[in-house]
């Protein structure tokens, strides 16, 4: 491929992706769709971080020279063989209904009912606000997964791909760049929900990431070894053991008491109340006013629950939900399972959206007898608190902060949780305000299915100038009249990997120091809005 | 799944609710019909997120539709006249007097809106870009063969059928297993056209519109919860016996779904390691 083709978008076709002539895309960030005041200028704009020389010769970076995998390149012509052939296994595998019962059935129609209409292209926020850079496009990656089951899944396949003109290469180049190439797509499912046909090109990125996990060993270490496996040791993907879980809430009930006045016991490995709360344990570290407040209104609210120190019983995460199913199945299952040891009546969720998504929606299809345990989300079961007045509400409180709410993807558009965040913002936040699109059409902030904890090479900076730039043009639109440092503004994200992906996008732009936007969970400002607190229950500083 | 008037304007679900699975199923067949309804003839989801596209594949989808409808009353009018009734303007018999008008206005007017809707999608996958990137010969060729039939039956009745007798009849005569009349060339044109249609668009994505009642059925709009004993669960039961067969180190091929993540020991894992 010429230079001049890899930097003119027009010409790249899908079977560019089997090409042999290195880098397909050169990222040009004054491509890019601008950004509102005052970041409308490529100059406040983080840089997008080349990889070193020794990168590039150690790592597969043909995509678009960002490394998400850090995938070794292979040294020989036989090992590239070698992962040709377990990438085509991995490929009849993911379509074998006996290996792939979990997804097979969306996955066949979604490989047969594409109408290439775009409409997915239009909805995508890393492909428009990239300035449309074809390999982004939902359909770019859906086809070259199209055109490789046309060719070896179905019966005829090489002979009808030749002659429909479907034909594609398969060499190691090509893979390598396709597992890249399912690392930028955040799984957000604008693209389904658009779709007159009902096809989901999420699902595809996802199905990709299971062929190279589940068959080849290629994953995230972020997400595998320090992420799921981790886990499933040591109890929590943070490596947090259960004794220094007990350490922190120690620790964070000395906080509480010290914030707030008052004075109690979290409740932990308590048999037979009602509800198991699982937070992530993210937040017990960099978060530990969220699970706090948690605590707060559960106790004013008089809620029989408890937490859980068994291994994995206080970290609600389950990484597998984004790239590997044998993964998220086992952690899920321990979910459950420690959920029947305590006898609770139900699992309630905390702000985590991948956690709901996993074992509220997904884990429903792997569960039987009585790991049938009911799982509700926190925002329902925090709506039902504040309507019902248990809680001493003074919304004044929060007066002086401009609020808007981050959508969470997988509790909007998959779950269809919309109202219940809203209704409490309403009643604990007279700033509010509502970004637009909203609802369960909001936009991704960016980190989802997995990149907000993936910190790979130069990935993080792709991460804030592409995955993230929608939602952060969003938050500087609703926030444009009053965008100036003296007003206090706070993105509600319910969710903890979309407050970590926040957290390294507005450090990236300065968004903090230059317009006074924090960004925080839900919980907190339903107990800052508690009159009965001496001081405010979260400080307005960077976090 | 579409709810009612209050959650189904913003997209809720029964998530919503406090303890869901005590509260009875929000799901409503007629709610799921109106919609599926909206989207077979109003093509809605296209319409509220490609506009563009919309005004051409709205025609042509109506178009199909009348010309669906054209053939039934071809049918039903093969049916009158086997059975000693005239299909003419001027008939005594009401059904017979409607059935001839009936058929003449689905035919016009499904092959004009066909003629549009096909050559406006034609042009805009020739020449948009995004489009044409994605495009395989056999999507022009598709939009060309309902073009084509469209604009032979549009010609043939205004050259040839005027009334569509000839078609009628011959219609009739497939009824009857009897002797078709002489059809002129562009009829002939358009019966072979139609009668390669039919055995072509299985084989295409044409026939999409299988794919789509369960793409928005049993997989956008399933919410259906498992339970003890009901059906899902049943499927489960099953799927959890299947042996894992991927080849990944952390996978254990040879057993079984169950066995796989219950009985997994990451310990014993990392000590390999």
């Amino acid at each position: 491929m010429t230079k001049d083709k890899m930097m003119d978008k027009e010409k790249i076709r899908v079977s560019d992706i089997s090409g042999k002539n290195g880098q397909m895309v050169e990222l040009d960030p004054s491509r890019f769709l601008p950004l509102l005041s005052p970041y409308d200028t490529l100059e406040l704009e983080p840089r997008i971080s080349p990889l070193t020389a020794e990168q590039k010769i150690k790592y597969e970076c043909d995509l678009d020279g960002i490394s998400a995998i850090m995938l070794p390149r292979p040294k020989t012509e036989r090992e590239k063989r070698t992962l040709v052939d377990k990438f085509l296994s991995g490929l009849t595998k993911l379509f074998d209904k006996e290996d792939n019962w979990t997804f097979i059935q969306p996955l066949l129609l979604t490989m047969e009912y594409c109408a290439k209409c775009q409409t997915c292209s239009k909805a995508c926020p890393i492909f428009t606000q990239s300035g449309g850079i074809e390999i982004y496009r939902p359909t770019y990656r859906s086809e070259i997964l199209r055109k490789l089951y046309k060719k070896y899944i179905k019966p005829g396949g090489r002979a009808i791909s030749r002659m429909t003109g479907e034909d594609i290469d398969v060499n190691w180049e090509m893979i390598a760049r396709l597992a890249e190439l399912s690392y930028r797509c955040t799984i957000c499912r604008r693209c389904a929900q658009v779709c007159p046909m009902g096809v989901d090109n999420g699902l595809v990125t996802h199905e990709l990431r299971k062929i190279f996990s589940q068959e080849m060993g290629i994953n995230i270490r972020q997400l595998h070894e320090l992420g799921s496996s981790q886990q499933l040791l040591k109890g929590s993907s943070t490596g947090m053991t259960p004794a220094a879980f007990k350490d922190n809430i120690e620790f964070m009930e000395n906080e509480v008491k010290e914030r707030t006045g008052l004075e109690f016991k979290w409740p932990i490995d308590k048999a037979g109340a009602d509800i198991l709360l699982y937070h992530n344990a993210g937040e017990f570290l960099a978060w530990p006013e969220n699970p706090e407040a948690f605590a707060v209104i559960l106790d004013a609210a008089g809620i029989s629950y408890t937490l859980s120190s068994d291994l994995l019983g206080y970290d609600g995460v389950n990484y597998g939900v984004w790239y590997d199913d044998i993964q998220m199945a086992r952690v899920a299952l321990k979910h459950i399972e420690i959920a029947k040891k305590l006898g609770v009546k139900k699992i309630v969720i905390g702000e985590c959206g991948h956690s709901h998504k996993a074992l509220a929606v997904i884990a429903d299809r792997i569960l039987t007898g009585d790991f049938i345990i009911p799982r509700e989300s926190s925002l329902t079961l925090l709506a039902d608190i504040v309507r019902s007045g248990r809680l001493n509400l003074d919304k004044s409180r929060n007066e002086d902060i401009f609020v808007t709410l981050h959508d969470p993807c997988n509790m909007v558009r998959l779950m269809g949780i919309v109202e219940p965040q809203r209704e409490i913002l309403r009643a604990v936040a007279p700033g509010f305000r509502e970004m637009t699109p909203h609802g369960v059409d909001n936009y991704c902030c960016g980190g989802g299915s997995g990149f907000a904890i993936i910190d790979n090479a130069n990935f993080p900076d792709w991460r804030h100038a592409v995955a993230g730039r929608m939602k952060l043009r969003q938050i500087l639109d609703v926030f444009r009249d009053v965008i100036s440092p003296e007003h206090k503004k706070y993105v509600c994200a319910p969710c903890s990997n979309c407050k970590g992906q926040f957290r390294e996008m507005f450090v990236a732009y300065g968004i903090f120091e230059r317009c006074n936007i924090l960004y925080g969970g839900l919980a907190e400002l339903i107990v800052n809005a508690m009159p009965n607190l001496k001081k405010p229950f979260f400080d307005w500083e960077w976090r | 799944m579409p709810n009612g008037k209050k959650r189904g304007k913003y997209g809720g679900s029964y998530f919503e609710e406090i303890d869901w699975w005590t509260k009875p199923s929000n799901h409503s067949f007629f709610l799921e019909l109106r919609e599926m309804m909206k989207e077979i003839l109003l093509i809605k989801t296209l319409y509220r997120h490609n506009r563009s596209l919309w005004i051409f594949s709205f025609p042509l989808h109506l178009g199909l539709y009348l010309l669906i409808g054209f053939g039934f009353l071809l049918i039903v009018g093969g049916i009158l006249i086997l059975s000693g009734l005239s299909v003419i303007q001027n008939s005594a018999n009401i059904l017979s007097k409607s059935v001839y008008y009936l058929t003449i206005a689905f035919a016009v007017s499904g092959s004009m809106l066909g003629i549009i809707g096909a050559s406006g999608l034609f042009v805009r996958r020739a020449f948009d870009r995004e489009l044409r990137l994605f495009s395989a010969w056999t999507d022009y060729f598709n939009l060309l063969l309902l073009l084509a039939i469209s604009a032979c039956l549009l010609a043939g009745w205004a050259t040839s059928d005027g009334s569509l007798d000839l078609l009628r009849a011959y219609t009739a005569a497939l009824i009857s297993i009897g002797q078709a009349p002489v059809m002129p060339g562009i009829l002939q044109i358009t019966l072979g056209l139609v009668s390669f249609f039919f055995l072509y668009f299985p084989f295409t994505h044409m026939s999409h519109f299988i794919g789509k009642y369960f793409a928005f059925h049993k997989v956008r709009w399933d919410d259906r919860a498992s339970a003890a004993g009901n059906k899902i669960e049943a499927g489960v039961k099953e799927a959890l016996s299947k042996k894992l067969n991927w080849s990944g180190s952390h996978v254990k091929a040879g057993m079984t779904w169950k066995q796989a993540t219950t009985d997994f020991n990451p310990k014993a894992e990392d000590d390999k390691r």
